[in-house]
């Protein structure tokens, strides 16, 4: 039995992605017992990934982001900060250049 | 991208606030989960999910709809965990890049224990749940992102490179490297260890 080759595939041959001649040649290891348990609990390893689900958004977080999106719309210019820098600079030049 | 979608994204760029809101509801749920997935925290969690939106909304002019909007929130989901890993000390992963259970052409037999139909083998396990959130935790990044989006989020593999920007190859080998990885920890699991 080569294990190698069974680990190589056992990923593909769960998605159905294998050809016809590879699927046939991987499942030829199901005669062998510790392919079968294997393969098994890999599908539900992946199983199990495919159930997990998280907890609801809190209502709370989704509000304070209205109010963040709100609040930065109401701001006539929010300016990266880079960009900010440069009209700190471009201000002193305007001041420097009243004076 | 969906019509619906498309609409909502053409009055946000023109800054229409409500629109963004219902991009906002549309894509949410998602985008936590993607989120807890990566940080495996709730506080990191809410602050990316804000710094997330805030971005997409701040750059929301500049997406010119190549891809989809869900495509694009990932990347700048994806974006802000990395940012904010940055400058931070370094969270120790596992190596899964190693063989794990071949030597040889050897196999493990330690590994061969047939868990899969066990009672126990449920997410209502909340120790079960625990260890395998903890599994994906420890996982190198590039395992856990493709993990998270294909197995989590079930997406497939042809959205999953557009988010990520890596080659099919690339997402298939380290799904597989990252299942064979959270499989044997489970096994590990069902042996007491």
């Amino acid at each position: 039995m080569d294990y190698e080759r069974f680990l190589l595939l056992i990923s593909d041959f769960l998605d159905d992605e294998l050809d016809r001649d590879l699927e046939r040649e991987f499942m030829e290891n199901f005669e062998d017992e510790f392919c079968r348990c294997y393969f098994n609990t890999f599908r539900r390893t992946v199983e199990l990934c495919h159930g997990i689900e998280t907890e609801e958004i809190p209502q709370e977080l989704h509000r304070k982001l209205i109010i963040r999106i709100e609040r930065e719309k109401s701001l006539p210019y929010s300016p990266e900060p880079v960009r900010r820098k440069k009209a700190k600079c471009a201000v002193r030049k305007t001041k420097k250049q009243t004076k | 991208m969906k019509e619906h979608d498309k609409q909502l994204v053409k009055k946000a760029q023109e800054g229409d606030a409500r629109a963004f809101e219902h991009l906002i509801k549309k894509h949410e749920g998602k985008i936590y989960k993607l989120l807890l997935g990566m940080s495996g925290n709730k506080a990191s969690t809410e602050d990316l999910f804000q710094e997330t939106f805030l971005a997409a909304w701040r750059k929301i002019k500049t997406f010119r709809g190549d891809s989809d909007f869900s495509t694009w929130l990932y990347r700048i989901a994806f974006n802000n965990v990395l940012m904010k890993r940055r400058g931070k000390k370094k969270i120790s992963t596992v190596s899964i890049d190693e063989p794990i259970l071949i030597h040889g052409k050897e196999i493990n037999r330690d590994f061969s224990e047939d868990w899969s139909k066990s009672p126990a083998a449920t997410l209502e396990n909340d120790e079960l749940k625990y260890r395998i959130s903890r599994s994906i935790k420890a996982m190198p990044e590039k395992y856990r992102k493709v993990l998270i989006l294909r197995d989590v989020e079930e997406m497939d593999n042809e959205e999953v490179t557009k988010i990520l920007n890596i080659s099919l190859a690339s997402v298939k080998s380290r799904l597989h490297r990252a299942r064979l990885y959270l499989r044997n920890n489970l096994s590990r699991y069902f042996r007491g260890q």
